[in-house]
């Protein structure tokens, strides 16, 4: 068993989830039109589901419990990406972040169904239907507006911009890169990296938006090794306000 | 408003409001129409006004939204801003035919697919969904019950190529239509026609049938979109208990 390289994994997917799930679901009851906030709503939802299951194994392992975990950690000891973490700004950037991120959750639980780690392959086997509905709204929307008007051409254009640096902050390799993929728990980053390219370049084709070189596109990384920007310790503050004033209160 | 019984079918949200039959679906349109629905393509298209002061609230994501106006104005929209409508049809277990379950906004097929799935089947169980532009429903007339709508319809020219309908049945005032039929004809009133003879003798107060062609259907492998749906019971209000809480709080302030 390689404890390490796996809770550290687990954790990485996990506070992604979380993050950009609690992000998301600050458009609830702001959402731009009735539908589209129920169906964001539902999906930020999925995302904590998905987190909540990944902290559970976590716990199996040794680890506190999710609540505790979800709640109680400081900034620092967070391992999510710093692309998660960014304020949501306007719509057109919500939704491209959306777009590549949950491009790349699917195709790593997908990767992870083959997973040596029966628990994750499980879990990973499990939500396959929830990942194909977010990655269908996500290129659906992405298709839709990336050649609707030129206002709206031109506003996801410049969120993908700003977003792409962010985004390839994403595949920031794990320090068990190498245990991970010999052992067949994971297929490593890289892996990941060069399908989630291949996706985005095929479904931002079908649109009038322009992806730069990537060789050109500068990773903003750190995440992953708790070096955050200053806006998850205001999001983690927020999430956790009401949990705080009586952690042992019953729900 | 009262039903049309002009023996023609016609299309569903093709007619004034005034030949608009009553049923449930009629009023929601009519009446979400009337909302502030903010449709054509979200927040993108509203026109930013950056000098206005932000919006005072106790809600942190409030005070954080971009800034587009200001209590008590209204930013001017174009009339009828809005995007059109499509039918939903649910089916909520495998093996049972599927029934309307309401309308949503969309700018296309493709995406009322997507949005359906949230807003009519994010609870309880679904095994499959699909999707209909309001305008491709064709409606027979109405009957008050004494008689079958399979009645009063009059035959007319149709010469389009033998495709497949999917015809549905409403049985009750107030309820859903439900699929009844599939059946191959050259247009809408034929496929009623054609499958009239199966529902002899029963009493039928509604008639829809859309070409097969024009439904966007669940595909063969995106069975799976509900595939954890049974387990999400949070999303059920009874799931929290609220009342037993409530009670239990009450029960020890007292004591």
């Amino acid at each position: 068993m390689h404890e390490s390289a796996i809770k550290e994994l687990l954790y990485k997917i996990a506070d992604d989830q979380l993050i950009l799930g609690h992000r998301n679901s600050e458009w609830t009851g702001l959402g731009p039109l009735l539908e589209e906030d129920i169906a964001f709503s539902s999906m930020a939802q999925d995302k904590i589901g998905q987190s909540n299951a990944l902290y559970s194994i976590l716990e199996q392992l040794g680890e506190p419990a999710p609540d505790a975990v979800a709640f109680m950690r400081s900034a620092s000891r967070f391992h999510n990406c710093i692309f998660v973490e960014l304020p949501n700004g306007e719509y057109d950037f919500s939704l491209i972040r959306h777009f590549l991120y949950d491009t790349a959750i699917a195709i790593r639980f997908e990767m992870l169904t083959s997973s040596s780690f029966q628990k994750i392959a499980e879990l990973s086997a499990k939500i396959r239907g929830e990942l194909k509905y977010h990655t269908l709204h996500a290129n659906t929307w992405i298709r839709q507006l990336g050649s609707a008007t030129p206002e709206s051409v031109r506003r996801l254009q410049t969120s993908l911009d700003y977003a792409l640096p962010y985004a390839l902050g994403m595949f920031e390799p794990s320090p068990f890169e190498a245990e991970l993929i010999e052992k067949g728990l994971f297929a490593g980053e890289t892996a990941l990296q060069r399908q989630w390219q291949k996706k985005v370049e095929d479904v931002l084709s079908q649109t009038q938006l322009v992806l730069p070189d990537w060789t050109e596109v500068q990773p903003v990384t750190g995440g992953r090794y708790g070096k955050h920007s200053e806006h998850l310790q205001a999001l983690l503050d927020e999430m956790s306000e009401v949990f705080r004033i009586d952690p042992s209160a019953e729900w | 408003m009262s039903p049309s019984f002009n023996n023609q079918p016609f299309v569903l949200g093709d007619k004034e409001p005034t030949t608009f039959p009553v049923h449930s679906f009629g009023f929601f349109k009519k009446n979400v129409k009337n909302f502030a629905f903010q449709s054509v393509a979200i927040r993108l298209y509203l026109n930013r006004q950056p000098d206005l002061p932000h919006v005072n609230s106790i809600d942190p994501r409030i005070s954080r939204l971009p800034k587009t106006g200001q209590p008590g104005q209204v930013l001017p929209k174009k009339p009828m801003d809005q995007f059109g409508t499509f039918e939903v049809f649910v089916q909520p277990k495998e093996g049972r035919p599927f029934q309307h379950e309401g309308v949503v906004h969309a700018p296309d097929i493709e995406m009322a697919y997507v949005l359906a799935k949230e807003a009519f089947t994010r609870r309880f169980t679904c095994s499959s969904l699909y999707v209909a532009d309001t305008r491709s429903v064709f409606v027979s007339p109405f009957t008050e019950g004494d008689q079958t709508a399979y009645d009063l319809l009059q035959d007319r020219n149709e010469s389009g190529p033998a495709e497949q309908y999917e015809i549905y049945h409403l049985l009750k005032r107030g309820k859903q239509h439900i699929h009844a039929a599939s059946v191959r004809a050259s247009g809408p009133v034929h496929a009623m026609l054609t499958s009239k003879d199966n529902f002899a003798g029963k009493i039928i107060l509604n008639i829809w049938a859309i070409r097969t062609a024009d439904i966007r259907m669940t595909k063969p492998d995106e069975k799976d979109l509900w595939q954890t749906l049974p387990e999400k019971k949070f999303r059920d209000a009874s799931d929290y208990k609220g009342g037993d809480k409530l009670k239990e709080f009450l029960d020890r302030a007292r004591s």
